[in-house]
């Protein structure tokens, strides 16, 4: 397989938000879509990227992101984003740390125009911890827009309890955090560190 | 087939609970054919289904038509579910105490449950109804519904109940047959209850889909395969899901998790058309059923019978001092010898020491009640009501009672109430009325909640999709709401009526109501939805000071001259 050149810059600027500032590293312009079959779950999506930002050689500033891909079997594709393709020898054993089966076309076009489901890995990923203001969040440039769930408005002086796990969206090219309210006028984000297995696992 | 008892299935003057066993299998066969009123058979015509359909369709009740309303809970885990700790008889003595007059036993399908969890139950089933004579204990269990969700299925009393559920059981569970994505098992299942109705094997067997949008994995084709199934088994979904008590903050010494559990994000398997919002419960309720203008009104806007119930889901309930000795461990050895795997039911709870704050749920009839009319009481007529549909739910005793009638101005001696269709001439005024009668005493939390208002959501029907994954329709939303502040100072009761003008198409109309304490514009705008529930804020969700009301809809549907006639 080989990594897909493309004029679309993924999450390069940050056109929209005033406040924010552009990312500290240059925004991939390089997709690496994967067939990750196998991977089901966000859990064994962070699982994954985290095994492929461990191979030698993977650049500091890339991202680690999945779409839902159309089955059967329906499953989460794995896609790497990079400022500058990645060596055939790195995206070999990316894609051998992934589990992939082959390339990843469907997630890898989607990428390429700027979109991705859920990010797992991105620079800035290792600052969103604890508890933040909304507007050093965006400062911070690792998330670009901040969306509240069922329409409900952001206030620019809110507090975000990362709970030490933010995984946006690449929107347009954009990251975008989908947050909701939770306790004491703090926001969280949408997705929960531990997905509530409840009775399922029988 | 004997032409006279075939007569009395087709004649539908003659309710379902007066029918002879074998009459009502087949009319439920007629039925799941589409060839009988369910409801809504005139309109079925129109759209193009049988034209036996408009013959056969209920005019609708006598005026004044009186039904007791049953409370109940048709979904409750005990010590045979690998996740549950109570025994049978502990479930259905708090039933009892918190005022449900039926109840349904669901344990957990799978391996050990299906082999001998299912057999083992139903001695103790058995004895609770001896127990607790003025109570209904349905046996059933909770289906891991292939490639979706859970839901509660359940059979009438009888000879063959643990044999019916046992095989369908192990031949239909998604987790027993491991086949986690085959959509179509599902269906066959569906078909393998209604046999079993048809072979006079059960009485009745009934199907409901279990906090259906928790993890995105209903998908609305799936749901409508259900309802399309044959022998109308599968009758609706849980309009809201149990767990009502996971979102007590932890300030107020709750688990401080989200209201029904409903935290989670989307997965591999889930429905990619559903929005972010639909993982989340609304003022307590499923977004399938809380979102005007969404899921529910789009089965509704089909013409066909969808119902929502609401139930506790008890597993481990918040503020209990009991544990399960063995901690849930399905392989560990409990205080008389018992272990889960091997016997297929936990030891019996022992008391704790402590009071358990960080549970999620509550005992049956405590926050939750689905509400079933019936003529009179019994294990057929309730499961016959609830295939009508003559169902409404509340959260925290909102109220004592609602009572929903629909008429046409122009002959008032006829008239329809929830699950019903009403027939009306093409340009009869219709009117649509409510009747609440305010909560009279305290609910469980000791203190008497107050209804600030109803609202009146009327939806057109427009009739068969072709996207069966279609969630939204367009024409459904809030037409009218009524400020219920002033009824306490009336006497407690009081009647709210619209009137639908020169009817020219069928339509539905259903009703909710609230505390009004939370609520947020609708997820499809003011125009739709001006004071819908509010999202749900984890962490923080106080079920006490957010309750609703929702019911089940009447339909309306006009005949006789054409639509261009007048």
């Amino acid at each position: 397989m080989t990594t897909t050149p493309t004029t679309a810059a993924a999450a390069s600027t940050s056109t929209g938000a005033a406040a924010a500032v552009a990312p500290a590293t240059p925004g991939p312009r390089h997709v690496l879509g994967l067939a990750t079959p196998h991977l089901r779950t966000p859990a064994e999506v962070d699982h994954a990227a985290a095994r492929v930002a461990q191979v030698a050689g993977f650049p500091v500033g890339a991202l680690v992101a999945s779409t839902l891909v159309p089955g059967p079997p329906q499953h989460l594709g794995l896609v790497v984003l990079t400022a500058e393709p990645l060596p055939e020898q790195v995206a070999a054993a990316v894609a051998a740390a992934a589990g992939a089966t082959g390339p990843g076309e469907e997630v890898a076009r989607r990428a390429a125009a700027g979109d991705a489901d859920r990010v797992a890995r991105y620079p800035g990923l290792d600052v969103l911890l604890g508890v933040l203001p909304v507007a050093e969040v965006l400062r911070s440039g690792a998330v670009e827009a901040l969306v509240g769930l069922g329409g409900l408005v952001v206030p620019d002086d809110a507090e975000l309890d990362t709970r030490d796990h933010v995984r946006p969206r690449l929107a347009g090219g954009r990251m975008v955090l989908d947050v909701q309210p939770s306790r004491g006028g703090r926001w969280v984000p949408f997705e929960p560190p531990v997905q509530h297995a409840c009775c399922s696992n029988h | 087939m004997e032409g006279g008892i075939l007569g009395e299935a087709v004649d539908l003057s003659v309710p379902d609970a007066e029918l002879s066993p074998g009459a009502l299998s087949r009319r439920g066969v007629l039925r799941g054919a589409g060839l009988l009123g369910a409801g809504l058979s005139a309109f079925g015509a129109a759209a193009g289904a049988s034209p036996a359909a408009a013959a056969g369709a209920p005019a609708g009740d006598r005026r004044g038509t009186r039904y007791q309303w049953l409370a109940g809970d048709h979904h409750i885990h005990t010590q045979y579910s690998p996740d549950g700790m109570y025994r049978v008889s502990d479930q259905v003595r708090a039933a009892g105490q918190y005022g449900l007059d039926w109840m349904v036993i669901t344990d957990h399908g799978g391996e050990t449950h299906s082999r001998i969890g299912v057999e083992k139950t139903n001695p103790d089933v058995r004895e609770a109804r001896q127990d607790n004579p003025d109570m209904l204990v349905f046996q059933g269990l909770e289906w891991n519904i292939p490639a979706a969700e859970h839901g509660t299925v359940f059979v009438a009393p009888g000879p063959h109940e643990v044999s019916v559920l046992q095989q369908f059981e192990q031949g239909y569970d998604g987790v027993v047959q491991r086949a986690s994505a085959d959509e179509a098992l599902a269906v066959a299942g569906l078909t393998f209850l209604a046999r079993q109705v048809s072979d006079g094997r059960t009485p009745d067997a009934l199907m409901l889909a279990n906090h259906p949008a928790r993890n995105g994995i209903d998908s609305p084709h799936e749901i409508r395969g259900w309802r399309d199934a044959p022998g109308r088994i599968a009758i609706g979904m849980e309009g809201a899901p149990g767990h009502q008590a996971a979102g007590i903050p932890t300030d107020s010494l709750g688990p401080g998790s989200a209201r029904g559990y409903y935290g989670n994000s989307p997965r591999a398997d889930s429905f990619a058309g559903y929005p972010l919002e639909s993982y989340r419960t609304w003022g307590g309720f499923d977004w399938m059923t809380s979102t005007v203008g969404g899921l529910w009104d789009s089965l509704l806007a089909e013409g066909l019978p969808w119902w929502v119930t609401a139930n506790s889901d008890s597993h481990s309930n918040y503020g209990d001092w009991s544990v399960n000795p063995t901690g849930n461990d399905r392989n560990a050895t409990g205080p008389d010898g018992r272990v889960f795997e091997v016997d297929g039911l936990y030891s019996d709870p022992v008391y704790g020491g402590q009071i358990q704050t960080g549970r999620g749920d509550f005992w049956p009839g405590y926050y939750s009640r689905t509400h079933v009319g019936v003529a009179r009481g019994g294990y057929r007529q309730v499961m016959s009501a609830m295939r009508d549909g003559r169902v409404w739910v509340d959260h925290g005793g909102l109220v004592d009672g609602v009572d929903v009638r629909v008429r046409a101005l122009s002959a008032t001696s006829r008239e329809s109430t929830l699950g019903g269709s009403l027939r009306v001439r093409q340009g009869d005024d219709v009117e649509v009325s409510i009747t609440v009668a305010l909560a009279s005493g305290p609910n469980y939390a000791t203190f008497r909640p107050e209804l600030a208002r109803v609202d009146l959501v009327l939806g057109q029907v427009t009739g068969a999709v072709t996207d069966r994954d279609v969630f939204t329709t367009p024409s459904t939303r809030v037409v009218e709401s009524f400020d219920t502040t002033g009824v306490r100072a009336r006497g407690g009761t009081a009647t709210f009526t619209h009137t639908v003008r020169d009817v020219g198409g069928p339509f539905y109309v259903r009703f909710r109501g609230t505390d009004g304490k939370r609520s947020q514009v609708g997820i499809y705008g003011a125009s739709i939805d001006p004071q819908g529930p509010a999202l749900d804020v984890e962490g923080d969700a106080d079920p006490w000071e957010d309750l609703w009301f929702y019911t089940n809809p009447v339909f309306v549907v006009p005949e006789g001259r054409t639509r261009g006639s007048r």
